[in-house]
């Protein structure tokens, strides 16, 4: 049997010893957690479905999701005039939106009436840009990459205000024009 | 008289001798306590060593809403179990050193118990299941109430109620003619 002392001593001494295990294990418990949350903040967004792993490219779960988080843009179309705003978000109707007015651009029947903005600008029957875009729409296409193509929408004429270049429309374009970005 | 209580006081207050002053009043009791579940002088120091350094380490684990005396003793107790479980897994000791063994149990026996009458009934109580052993020590050699036994020995009142009337029989049996006087 050992004497009081010792027995004090000896239970000072094991409880120091507890003391530094117990802190010893909080310090591994801890550094490992904080290795396991780094991993997670690094690897994790690599291993999301639809990212494209590339390096320092931090995206969202959908593709078309991060591409909005990484240029701050959605692809959309923007129709004002006088009084009148309107918003197309929808795939289908920008896509449609899009394709009429390169097709206005780009068709052989149109060219006859193609022009140059400047040109157009300075002939009698059409009116000084202000009053066009008081009687106008303007029509703001943001792509997905976040460019912006910026037409001027008048009764018969269609301005690619970006590339300064006009194409006059015909009356059935005009209509269906009109029909898509809900005019009238 | 608090069990303790007020000297883990005034050590949680900062005052290291008051410590010395709570071992000196419940470390032979725990340590002959223990040494009742695995019959071992100096494994039983060991664990009651064990227990009182759980003081030190896990200051706030004590809530002084129980008597100290029964916190150890709970703390004791499962240690002393904990021991036993891992004990069926070890070879034991040689034989020989059973005896040097028994000696020491024999003088702890006398340090805590002064009185005769005691001391034969102790001696008594080794034929007895865990349980009664444990119900009569600390009822009888401990003097703790039914609540604070039922504590230590996670039970309920009824429980050790029940226990230690079957406890008492036994014993009556055991001792025969003497176990009325003793009892």
């Amino acid at each position: 049997m050992r004497d009081m002392k010792e027995c004090l001593t000896e239970v000072f001494l094991r409880s120091e010893e507890k003391i530094k295990a117990g802190k010893r294990m909080r310090t591994v418990l801890t550094s490992v957690v904080l290795c396991l949350v780094l991993c997670m903040v690094c690897f994790l967004p690599q291993l999301l479905p639809g990212n494209s792993g590339e390096p320092g490219m931090m995206q969202g779960a959908g593709g078309t999701v991060g591409m909005e988080s990484l240029t701050g843009s959605a692809p959309g179309i923007t129709v004002t005039g006088y009084q009148f705003s309107k918003e197309f978000k929808g795939e289908a109707d920008v896509l449609r939106i899009t394709e009429a007015l390169a097709s206005y651009g780009t068709r052989g029947t149109l060219e006859d009436n193609y022009e140059s903005f400047d040109s157009v600008s300075d002939s009698s029957n059409i009116t000084t840009e202000s009053s066009e875009k008081r009687t106008g729409y303007t029509v703001v296409i943001t792509a997905a990459d976040g460019s912006v193509t910026e037409y001027l929408f008048t009764e018969n004429t269609l301005k690619n205000i970006t590339t300064k270049e006009t194409v006059s429309l015909s009356q059935k374009q005009t209509a269906e024009l009109k029909a898509l970005l809900g005019i009238g | 008289m608090d069990n303790g209580a007020s000297s883990y006081r005034r050590f949680l207050e900062g005052d290291e001798s008051a410590f010395e002053a709570l071992m000196q009043e419940l470390f032979h009791g725990l340590v002959f306590f223990i040494n009742g579940f695995v019959q071992d002088s100096h494994t039983a120091e060991d664990i009651a060593i064990d227990t009182f350094s759980e003081l030190i380490v896990h200051k706030n684990r004590y809530n002084f809403k129980v008597s100290m005396k029964t916190y150890l003793y709970m703390l004791g107790r499962s240690r002393a179990l904990d021991h036993i479980r891992r004990r069926k897994r070890i070879l034991f000791a040689p034989i020989s050193q059973v005896s040097e063994v028994q000696d020491e149990s024999a003088e702890l026996e006398e340090l805590v118990l002064a009185d005769e009458r005691k001391r034969k009934l102790h001696s008594a109580l080794a034929v007895l299941p865990e349980d009664m052993r444990v119900v009569l020590h600390l009822i009888y050699f401990e003097e703790m109430t039914y609540e604070e036994t039922a504590k230590v020995m996670k039970k309920s009142r009824k429980q050790v109620d029940n226990l230690l009337y079957r406890a008492k029989k036994e014993l009556r049996i055991i001792l025969g003619k003497d176990g009325e006087s003793l009892l």
